[in-house]
């Protein structure tokens, strides 16, 4: 076994990526048809995939396409499974391999490889698992999608991408996967290209990845210049040592890498791409903007555990980062009307418990939380958009509440699914979510010094928070009373939101009067092994939460005791995010199903407070004006008046005043030669004149 | 004596002269097939380089004009080689993609083979005045090709670019006059060996500086690149934009880092800013354009800052990313440019605002423009990537704060590219789309012929840089052994930075050999002197 786990391992990653290519292969045989234009007046504000026209692909291209992708994923997950368990239970050990040199320069290179721990294993079942599910979950609920073949493609590509990032041996191929799966999530926030919402997200979702990114590369730049190295082997095990006589570089090195993580998990101040993001079809943010790619910068600062052990003023920056996020975004859920938005800024803040455990030194609990989440956080989503799906493209909680419609009865698995993964994300005992988010929670508490007590605090007001906003969606969604359907379902009163949104669009949309219906199969089915895992995985995969399991592919300095004093911390504050869970949950029946119209009058009375949660803290209309418009004005200037009128108006005015002085010379002669000449002359002397009043 | 650089420059020549007398039904078959001999003759040239071996290789020398010692002197090393086949795969491309030019089709086909015969004795030459010929015979083509065959405002843009790259040159001449002076010879590899009092060396660099800096073209003399792209037919852009700007970045590389490096060293700081406001700048302003062709010809000026900011930086890593940019940015540019071809054919339009939802009705120019789009952002897995990101990385230790800056252009490099694909792509459709719906016909076998070539190379240089990097290993290293360590002792202390750093990094092969190549400089010796 041993000997064959790396081509086990390479196999598992590449499965993915050989499915998308054969998909991608169907066109050869299968090109995709024309599809009818038409005049877009009206049609911008589609949902969903009514609107995309239809294409003439047959249908057997898309059954191959999606039996091939599905089916390569599924595989993987599999063999994912196998090479966890095996490394677990001891029948294989860690390893690295190398499949071929990548780039070589003077005396550094980097190499394509694969770095099998405990680390990557937790990844690849995670990503894989969760990938499998959205895989055929997806075969149900994009089967009505003309360019469904093309999701598939997207999605399988995404699934490698990111196996890349997480199997990697060194941060360039990290970071080939780590820009990778940012461009198959551009790609996928945007596949409804015809939407210009949808196209504005993905492009955002770039952009600021994108500037993230840059700082990550200065780091690398860092990396390279002060270990000679960008191989986590190389660098990792010397950090300390360079970090005692150059603390400062090491910090800067921490500081940007972290920054690039903070872009890809959405932390606050380059979070606001996320919730747009979902934009994107729903099994879409179920994979990449719940489970997997968001988590990549948690895995990330985990990978490099020993750097960022030697760099604790950066540790503490990255703790305050998580715990600014995590009450933020819980802050902006309790508002958002758009199921799918609540459940991303769920995912915001669920990111920021990962790194302010990474903060007081408990990567373990952050990595453990990571793989919890994941299950529980893809269900809610999947769950989320069989609502969708179930009442036919309806995203906002509001109208689901005046559709008179009582989805709990219509739609029962959904509605038994959406309350596990709840009950996982809010913590409560014996789900999921308990075990991993108390971990941090204890974890922060213990830390040496009282260094992680507001973080602490934070955390267990945000717990509150989450149990609210978390059973908001169920309270409201599901249980309504009944309205006699034949009765015109009440337009919902005019938002306060930016128009850019789509939900304001939803908000004019009558619903349907078709009722509301439970989710095929394929959509139910693979909600089932996430819905396992929101249940169980806490219990499960408890030992995660302990260093001793990382087997050294987490490492923390001895000073940083948080994680093992977690256990022995005072009772109340163990069970005091607990008790505010389960007031939260009490506080949202009795809000958000008895009396609805208290939140009315809350909203009404605490107007400002309300109109901060509601506008999302303001973030995007600040950085609107700081940031999107100065450079639009910047680069206009630069355009019309210092590129067109200012270097080319000095040369145009240049060459007609020498123009003209040659006019004016040509009184006196006739001879074309003897002009050009003579500007060549000119020419000569003025430039070289030029060069001697530089240099002396 | 190997005559194959000579049969590289006059096949084409040749050709050209062919075309200009044949009956337009076969013209452009015949020129298509003219251009594909030297492509043919890649072949030996490449397998019978031998990249372990220092200096030229493939060298022929003859006697010309023996009374001033000049002489018709040819041979390439590791850095000329893939520029040479560049130029050698994308002709036969641009001659494919012209094929709808039914304006004086002798002409046109005539001049391109001509254009290409003096790009390749561009990069060929090693005598002085052999390689000023080719530098400006050089421009007569393509000043042709942009003011008979261009757009509506053609003979301006032509005039700008013959008069601003001229004028650049003719410093040049004068600079190497006085090393003729000097030395006595017109040979570069004796220029060289010459080292040279550091004034003469900032006023010669300065000179030279002037021509290469407006053909890369640098920040601020970048000006007629966007007149002469917009106006010039579609092959006129793809080949200024895959070949005629490295040789900017060429003669850096060739003349002012080994026969001036005190005076580069002198500059470097100077060309760092330009290079970092290049970026930025063309980056930024490319955003702002409505015209497609624009966008991409700034795209241009700010990828080059990438190239001039890690040659200067003078480190191994810099060089090779370098010169990677160099060979990805011929590849994906010029790849770019076609692809603004195929849809201004079709249109007759390059305004951003008159496209849209072209993915709906064009999946195969969708899918092709998307995979330059994705290696015009550097993606890592194509081959802009590795190139961007060794230059920075090598360009990092000599200047960290520029370098930083630069790579914000990561960021608005992705902006602009985005923004333009959304633009063409995606979205709804322009009343212009829906009225040429019919004409609005997706890639035809031709199209796909001028763009799987290119293709090709976007990842199998993205996974095997070292395909490139092998050839000009050698000369990068004595290039580098040779400046850095002089820009080294220029510069302040790197800010910031750690101790360990650049030297023992990027020096180690380096120290050795720098003495060695000093003492190695043969003194100015005013006899005759050619190179071999």
């Amino acid at each position: 076994m041993q000997t064959l786990a790396p081509q086990l391992v390479t196999l598992a990653v590449l499965l993915p990526a050989i499915g998308a290519l054969l998909g991608a292969l169907t066109y050869l045989i299968f090109p995709s048809g024309r599809a009818e234009l038409s005049h877009a007046h009206g049609h911008d504000d589609h949902h969903d995939h009514h609107h995309t026209p239809a294409s003439t692909s047959p249908s057997i291209a898309h059954k191959l396409t999606m039996l091939i992708t599905s089916g390569s994923v599924l595989t993987a997950a599999i063999l994912s499974w196998v090479l966890f368990i095996s490394l677990n239970n001891g029948t294989i050990s860690a390893f690295t391999s190398d499949w071929f040199t990548w780039i070589t320069v003077a005396n550094w290179s980097v190499s394509f490889g694969t770095l099998f721990d405990k680390l990557s294993a937790t990844m690849l079942i995670v990503v894989t698992t969760v990938s499998a599910a959205v895989h055929v979950y997806s075969v149900g609920y994009m089967h009505e999608d003309p360019s469904r073949r093309r999701f598939f493609i997207y999605l399988s590509a995404f699934t490698f991408t990111m196996l890349m990032l997480v199997t990697a041996p060194n941060l360039v191929q990290m970071f080939l996967g780590w820009e990778g799966v940012g461009v198959c999530s551009y790609l996928l926030i945007g596949f409804w290209h015809e939407k210009a919402t949808a196209n504005a997200a993905a492009i955002k979702a770039f952009i600021v990845n994108h500037v993230a990114d840059a700082a990550m590369l200065i780091g690398m730049f860092l990396l390279v210049m002060t270990f000679g190295s960008l191989t986590y082997a190389d660098f990792l095990p010397r950090a300390a040592e360079v970090a005692s006589t150059n603390q400062g570089t090491i910090n800067l090195i921490a500081l940007f890498i972290f920054i690039g993580a903070m872009g890809k998990s959405a932390q606050f101040g380059l979070h606001t791409w996320l919730p747009d993001a979902m934009e994107g079809p729903t099994p879409v943010s179920a994979l990449i903007h719940a489970a997997t790619m968001v988590t990549a910068g948690v895995f990330l600062l985990c990978r490099m555990s020993p750097l960022y052990e030697v760099a604790p003023e950066v540790l503490h920056i990255v703790g305050w980062v998580g715990a600014i996020t995590a009450i933020f975004a819980a802050t902006v859920g309790l508002t958002q009307t758009d199921i799918k938005r609540v459940i991303a800024y769920s995912t915001c803040s669920q990111l920021g418990y990962m790194f302010f455990a990474i903060g007081v030194s408990a990567y373990p609990a952050a990595m453990f939380h990571l793989t919890t989440h994941a299950f529980f956080k893809a269900l809610l989503f999947l769950g989320a958009g069989s609502v969708i799906h179930g009442m036919h493209h309806e995203q906002n909680i509001f109208n689901y509440a005046k559709s008179g419609y009582v989805l709990r009865k219509l739609m029962p698995i959904t509605y038994g699914l959406m309350w596990l993964g709840s009950l996982a994300l809010a913590g409560i005992p014996p789900f999921a979510g308990f075990f991993s988010k108390d971990l941090i929670l204890e974890s922060a508490f213990a830390a040496p010094n009282g260094s992680g007590m507001p973080l602490y605090i934070f955390g267990t007001i945000t717990a509150m928070l989450t149990a609210i906003y978390g059973f908001r969606i169920i309270f409201m969604s599901f249980h309504n009373k009944e309205i006699p359907h034949h009765e015109e379902p009440k337009k919902s009163a005019k938002s306060t939101r930016s128009k850019s949104h789509s939900i304001t669009q939803s908000l004019n949309h009558p619903i349907t009067h078709h009722t509301p219906h439970e989710s095929p199969w394929l959509m139910v089915i693979p909600m089932l092994p996430l819905a396992f895992g929101a249940v169980l995985a806490g219990y499960l995969l408890k030992d995660m939460g302990s260093l001793e399991w990382w087997q050294g592919a987490i490492v923390i300095d001895h000073a940083h005791t948080a994680l093992h004093d977690a256990h022995h911390i005072p009772a109340f504050a163990k069970v005091l995010p607990l008790i505010l869970a389960i007031c939260g949950i009490t506080a949202a029946y009795y809000l958000f199903a008895e009396r609805r119209d208290i939140p009315n009058t809350i909203a009404k009375t605490a107007t400002l407070p309300y109109a901060i949660s509601l506008n999302k803290w303001y973030i995007d209309e600040l950085y609107q004006m700081m940031w999107v418009k100065p450079t639009q004005a910047l680069a206009s200037f630069l355009a019309v008046y210092f590129d067109k009128k200012g270097i080319d108006g000095l040369i145009n005015n240049g060459a007609a005043t020498i123009y003209g002085f040659g006019q004016w010379l040509r009184l006196g002669q006739t001879g074309y030669l003897y002009h050009y000449g003579l500007a060549m002359l000119i020419a000569i002397t003025t430039g070289l004149a030029y060069l001697l009043w530089k240099v002396l | 004596m190997n005559h194959l650089l000579s049969l590289l420059i006059f096949t084409p020549l040749l050709g050209a002269a062919i075309t200009l007398f044949l009956p337009n039904r076969v013209i452009k078959p015949a020129a298509l097939a003219f251009s594909l001999i030297p492509l043919a003759l890649c072949y030996p040239l490449f397998a019978g380089f031998n990249a372990a071996l220092p200096g030229m290789q493939f060298t022929e020398v003859h006697a010309w004009l023996p009374a001033l010692n000049i002489v018709y002197s040819l041979g390439i090393d590791g850095i000329a080689l893939p520029l040479i086949g560049l130029t050698a795969l994308l002709t036969p491309l641009c001659l494919l993609a012209s094929w709808h030019i039914t304006k004086n089709p002798q002409g046109f086909f005539a001049a391109f083979l001509a254009l290409e015969a003096f790009v390749i004795g561009v990069f060929s030459a090693q005598d002085f005045i052999l390689f000023y010929l080719f530098w400006e015979a050089m421009l007569i083509p393509m000043f042709l090709l942009i003011g008979l065959w261009g757009g509506e405002n053609r003979v301006y843009a032509a005039l700008k670019f013959f008069l601003y790259t001229f004028v650049g040159s003719v410093l040049m001449l004068v600079a190497g006059l006085w090393l003729f002076a000097t030395t006595g010879s017109f040979a570069l590899e004796v220029w060289a060996n010459t080292t040279l009092p550091l004034p003469a060396q900032q006023l010669l660099f300065l000179a030279f500086f002037a021509a290469f800096a407006v053909k890369v073209p640098m920040w601020p003399f970048h000006t007629w690149l966007p007149d002469a792209h917009v106006q010039a037919p579609t092959a006129g852009s793809v080949i200024l934009a895959g070949v005629l700007l490295k040789m900017g970045a060429y003669g850096f590389l060739r003349f002012c880092l080994p026969m001036f490096p005190e005076g580069a060293a002198w500059f470097a700081p100077t060309i760092f800013a330009l290079s970092a406001i290049a970026i930025v700048y063309a980056a930024l302003v490319a955003y702002v354009q409505t015209d497609i062709k624009k966008m991409i010809a700034y795209s241009s000026v700010s990828h080059m800052g990438f190239v001039t900011l890690a040659i200067f930086a003078g480190t191994v890593t810099g060089l090779h990313g370098g010169l990677l940019v160099m060979v990805n940015h011929g590849i994906v540019s010029a790849g770019l440019f076609l692809a603004v071809g195929v849809i201004y054919e079709r249109l007759h339009t390059r305004n951003l605002a008159h496209f849209g939802a072209l993915a709906r009705i064009m999946p195969a120019y969708a899918f092709v423009t998307m995979l330059l789009t994705l290696a015009a952002v550097a993606l890592p897995g194509t081959n802009s990537f590795v190139g961007e990101f060794l230059a920075l990385a090598g360009a990092f230790p000599s200047a960290p704060i520029y370098t930083a800056i630069a790579t914000t252009g990561v960021v608005f490099g992705a902006l602009y590219m985005l923004h333009l694909y959304r633009g063409m792509f995606y979205g709804s459709p322009s009343e212009t789309v829906l009225h040429h719906t019919a004409d609005l016909k997706d890639l035809t076998l031709r199209e796909w012929a001028t763009f799987l070539p290119l293709l090709v190379f976007i990842p199998l240089l993205g996974v095997m840089p070292s395909l490139a990097q092998n050839l000009w290993n050698q000369p990068v290293e004595s290039l580098s052994a040779e400046y850095l360590p002089i820009l080294q002792s220029h510069s302040t202390p790197v800010p910031a930075a750690p101790q360990t750093a650049p030297i023992t990094l990027e020096g180690q092969g380096v120290t050795a050999s720098t003495t060695e190549v000093i003492s190695n400089t043969v003194p100015v010796s005013p006899t005759l002197n050619t190179a071999h």
